[in-house]
């Protein structure tokens, strides 16, 4: 019943927010945006750069709420809505350029059983190269397949599943950098 | 390769996790969407003063093609009496008119010039008769001069027989009175010509028109004749071209020949 509650007063704030009510939005707003930032954080390493990328895309899902057929996921909708803005700033205002370079061999890297927090796994992740980054965080936090990353990004597949295996690789061994470092042996 | 251990931990972990935003973030939000609901607002109002200028500037527009118009109409017609002088010699009704007005042009003129002619006339008939005296003194033919005075009067009145009429007639009255009568000829002739001139007008205007209609008729390709422009104008330019190339390949000619020369 909860959740009914929950999918009705989410449908009726999408409604209210459609019709430009304010409350409604800022109720939107509220309830989506922690979790947006995240996801913005994700991409960005400076947090103010993801807030304002945030709030533009924001912008994006008030203006297109009228297009949202309440069939999938809200949430996963604005989701899409932010990635796709932080891709665009990341090519338009970092200049990312991808290398097609489809030679690469795919490693299989030990497994590492150790338990990270999410500053360390954020700080693993910042680590990488802008292209790198979008590619891992599209495959491994997302769950896009390489195909899709190809067409969200523009670029061949090859080029995604080379462009993956890098950012593997790099996060390998920061990860036993990092774990040298948290032991004292390094 | 499929995601490991780690990656599932990435995974779990930043999907879990939420960064607040800033304060200020909401209000930088809610401001950027008031000025997007104040666009969508004006935009109507843009839009029908956009589309308000569009009809004031097509009417403007039409006004001024109107305007256009009518000047080319008058052109037209200045055309038209460039050919009126020409018709009116071939207009049947002015045929009967013009004669009239010339003849009583031709009365009214030939008086005065007779009259005037008379003094001027007699004045050199007497120079002529005065040398003509000289050059006889001097041979003293006084006898044969006076004849041939006489003689040259007389051959001088012959020759304006029709004024001799008039000044050998004693009655002055029967002079004056053709006088009158052609004054009053001159006037019936100038009323006469008023009304000649009113229907002059008309038949000119209605040749005018005719002339004006037979044009019309007369159809002309603007854009064949401005094609034929534009093809002789490409020629001419290829002439040109071809010519320099000649002359230049002719002045390098002439540089090798002397430079060989040298």
């Amino acid at each position: 019943m909860k959740i009914i509650n929950l999918y009705q007063e989410e449908k009726e704030l999408i409604e209210l927010a459609i019709e430009n009510n304010r409350h409604a939005q800022q109720r939107l707003y509220s309830k989506f945006s922690p979790k947006m930032l995240s996801v913005c954080r994700q991409y960005i390493k400076d947090v103010h750069k993801a807030e304002d990328v945030m709030i533009t895309a924001f912008m994006k899902v008030f203006a297109n709420l009228k297009n949202f057929e309440h069939k999938g996921n809200f949430e996963g909708w604005i989701r899409r809505i932010m990635i796709n803005e932080c891709i665009s700033y990341l090519r338009v205002q970092k200049k990312v350029k991808f290398i097609e370079d489809e030679n690469y061999i795919e490693e299989r890297y030990n497994n590492i059983e150790s338990q990270f927090s999410v500053e360390d796994i954020q700080f693993l992740i910042d680590s990488l190269p802008d292209g790198y980054k979008m590619v891992f965080n599209l495959y491994c936090i997302e769950g896009f397949k390489h195909q899709e990353i190809a067409a969200i990004l523009g670029i061949n597949e090859g080029t995604s599943k080379s462009q993956l295996s890098h950012a593997r690789k790099m996060l390998q061994d920061t990860i036993i950098k990092l774990k040298n470092y948290q032991n004292g042996t390094e | 390769m499929e995601p490991n251990n780690i990656e599932n931990q990435i995974r779990e972990k930043l999907h879990s996790r939420e960064i607040q935003p800033s304060a200020q973030a909401w209000d930088r939000l809610d401001a950027m969407l008031s000025e997007s609901e104040e666009r969508k607002t004006r935009r109507p109002f843009g839009f029908l003063f956009i589309a308000a200028s569009i009809t004031v500037l097509l009417t403007v527009g039409m006004l001024f093609f109107t305007q256009n118009g009518p000047e080319i109409q008058t052109k037209e017609e200045v055309v038209g009496t460039e050919v009126k002088k020409d018709s009116v010699v071939k207009i049947p009704n002015s045929k009967f008119q013009i004669p009239k007005i010339e003849g009583n042009q031709t009365v009214v003129s030939n008086q005065p010039t007779t009259d005037n002619r008379q003094p001027t006339t007699n004045n050199q008939r007497v120079s002529i008769s005065t040398r003509e005296q000289s050059s006889n003194g001097r041979s003293n033919q006084k006898s044969a001069n006076v004849n041939q005075k006489s003689s040259n009067q007389n051959t001088l009145i012959n020759r304006d027989k029709p004024i001799e009429y008039l000044i050998n007639s004693s009655d002055i009255a029967l002079k004056d009175l053709p006088k009158i009568r052609t004054g009053s000829q001159v006037i019936s002739g100038s009323n006469k010509e008023v009304i000649s001139d009113e229907e002059l007008l008309a038949g000119l205007e209605n040749l005018a028109k005719q002339s004006t209609n037979k044009k019309s008729n007369v159809k002309v390709d603007a854009k064949n004749l401005l094609s034929q422009i534009e093809g002789e104008l490409e020629l001419t330019f290829r002439v040109k071209v071809i010519n320099k190339v000649a002359k230049n390949y002719k002045e390098v000619k002439v540089v090798l020949a002397n430079r060989n020369n040298e």
